[in-house]
């Protein structure tokens, strides 16, 4: 099965480089931009209705934002690090990028699904020994943990991943024929394609290709529609086999390369995400990394 | 001396399974057809997806690699994951799932209207420029559809009567042009609102646009 070579040292770099993706978004992507927008246009979602409004006051201000931002990032540097190899910091980390995850979709239209599937993971990993290896600082124990312990984040991040993908296929195919039958991806296709032209003096130009997407390609993009969301609702048997992994990431990435240039939306994560289905070179190279540190002294944890 | 030890990786089992291409053929067939029947026969979608998530679930299941890893996991691991079971499977079949965040639903790209319409956002500046305006490029934490979508349904409550919210929305996408555009500020925002008939033959250049609302910008003369 997938993962069976995972080991602490794997796990380690699997932390390092969780942490290192959130590290990045959040430096990237600019938050306290949202602070443009009326604070009434907030609508707190799920868990985040517990929070006091007077909180999400302070918090969606530029400072808030920016503040916000500023704790999350050292938490997260903190976690890839291991500067404090605290499960229980590791797990608070978590909740706060929970927290930003959240904070954006209150302002949007819907719950939309592209960092989820890092975000869930995130979360599952403080529940194991992520600090033994490749840490700057190791946790008291003297003992490892049980090989299960290593092995089963890979697993169920894998898991989630597909998990997610058969769940979105499955909820796709039971629209039964009529939307297989009908244009909607190339609709959807189309949409985004309008939307990246402009007003040009006083009428409204379309993008090079319009007229190429809208005739010629329309029993192209049915076939396509069914094909991928049977990949989908199919890829959990990623698990199982080499053959089939290897086909299911040839198909995640040209999935996710097609999401992007034929609709506009970018799913960076689960394309970062993709090492994980790696039989071997994942755990050899976290291996590596464990046996070219110099020698390590115990340190005492402080949390 | 290092504070761990015995951290080698040590093999959980290894599982039987089909050939690949016999598994992926009849188990595709399988998916498919079960799928489509269910859906077009009961008419209920619902029950459509738990037979599919069902099947789903017992193929998991059947691998023994996988059941060995999970039965080794401590018993509150087991329970710990069999609740994050059950709150994704709510998440999954409660309408919508904007409510249980971080549990959602797993739906995407299933939009079949019969009109394709999108939205476009002119921006003048105080030294009568037009300037194209991208909501996902000023707004990046909003990128991937999640600020087009509050956009279409706050235009919607305005052309309906309720403006505020949408006005105060936009004026917020063109202060954060004239933040990263100081230079020359926005006065006013346009919003042109294209519309497409989606059945085929699909003709591009009979798309109309046409321009439903203004909003003028706080300090514009």
């Amino acid at each position: 099965m997938i993962h069976s070579r995972a080991s602490a040292s794997s796990l380690g770099l699997l932390r390092i480089y969780v942490f290192a993706i959130w590290s990045i978004i959040l430096l990237v992507e600019g938050l306290p931009a949202l602070a443009h927008l009326p604070g009434a246009a907030f609508r707190p979602r799920g868990v985040l209705m517990v929070i006091p409004g007077a909180v999400w006051d302070v918090l969606l201000s530029s400072t808030g934002l920016g503040v916000l931002v500023a704790v999350i990032v050292a938490g997260t540097v903190t976690v890839a690090l291991g500067l404090v190899p605290s499960r229980a910091l590791a797990l608070v980390v978590a909740g706060l990028l929970m927290l930003e995850q959240g904070l954006v979709r209150g302002f949007s239209g819907h719950i939309n699904h592209a960092e989820l599937v890092l975000l869930y993971g995130t979360l599952l990993l403080p529940f194991f020994p992520i600090f033994d290896v490749l840490s700057l600082r190791h946790p008291r124990r003297s003992e490892a943990a049980r090989p299960v312990m290593y092995q089963a984040p890979f697993v169920l991040f894998v898991l989630i991943f597909v998990v997610s993908f058969s769940l979105t296929g499955v909820a796709r195919l039971v629209k039964g024929p009529p939307l297989f039958l009908s244009d909607a991806l190339r609709n959807l296709t189309i949409r985004d394609w309008m939307e990246s032209g402009s007003v040009v003096a006083g009428a409204y130009a379309f993008p090079a290709a319009s007229a190429l997407l809208a005739t010629s390609l329309a029993p192209l993009f049915r076939l396509a529609y069914f094909g991928a969301t049977m990949a989908e609702v199919l890829a959990p048997v990623a698990l199982f086999n080499r053959q089939l992994r290897l086909a299911f990431v040839g198909f995640a990435l040209a999935f996710h390369v097609a999401n992007l240039l034929l609709l506009g939306v970018t799913f960076y994560e689960n394309l970062l995400l993709l090492v994980l289905f790696s039989q071997h070179w994942f755990h050899d190279l976290g291996e590596r990394l464990e046996g070219s540190r110099s020698t390590r002294r115990p340190v005492e944890a402080t949390a | 001396m290092s504070s761990v030890t015995n951290t080698r990786a040590v093999p959980i089992g290894r599982a039987r399974w089909l050939s690949p291409a016999l598994f992926v053929v009849l188990g595709g067939s399988l998916v498919g057809l079960a799928g489509l029947a269910v859906a077009k026969i009961l008419s209920l979608g619902f029950i459509a997806e738990a037979v599919l998530y069902v099947l789903a679930a017992a193929g998991l299941s059947a691998h023994r690699g996988l059941r060995a890893m999970l039965t080794e996991l401590p018993r509150n691991y087991q329970v710990g994951l069999l609740a994050l079971v059950g709150i994704l499977t709510v998440g999954q079949f409660v309408a919508g799932g904007d409510d249980l965040y971080p549990a959602t639903r797993w739906a995407m790209f299933n939009d079949q209207s019969a009109v394709i319409t999108a939205r476009s956002f002119e921006g003048l500046t105080e030294s009568g420029e037009r300037v194209v305006l991208k909501p996902m490029s000023l707004m990046l934490p909003l990128r991937n559809g999640r600020f087009e979508s509050r956009l279409r349904q706050e235009l919607a409550r305005a052309q309906a009567g309720q403006p505020e919210q949408f006005e105060a929305i936009v004026a917020g996408l063109g202060r954060r042009y004239t933040e990263l555009h100081p230079q020359d500020p926005l006065t006013a925002i346009e919003v042109y609102e294209l519309r497409l008939a989606g059945e085929s033959p699909l003709r591009v250049e009979d798309a109309t646009h046409e321009l439903v609302w203004t909003v003028t910008l706080e300090g514009a003369s």
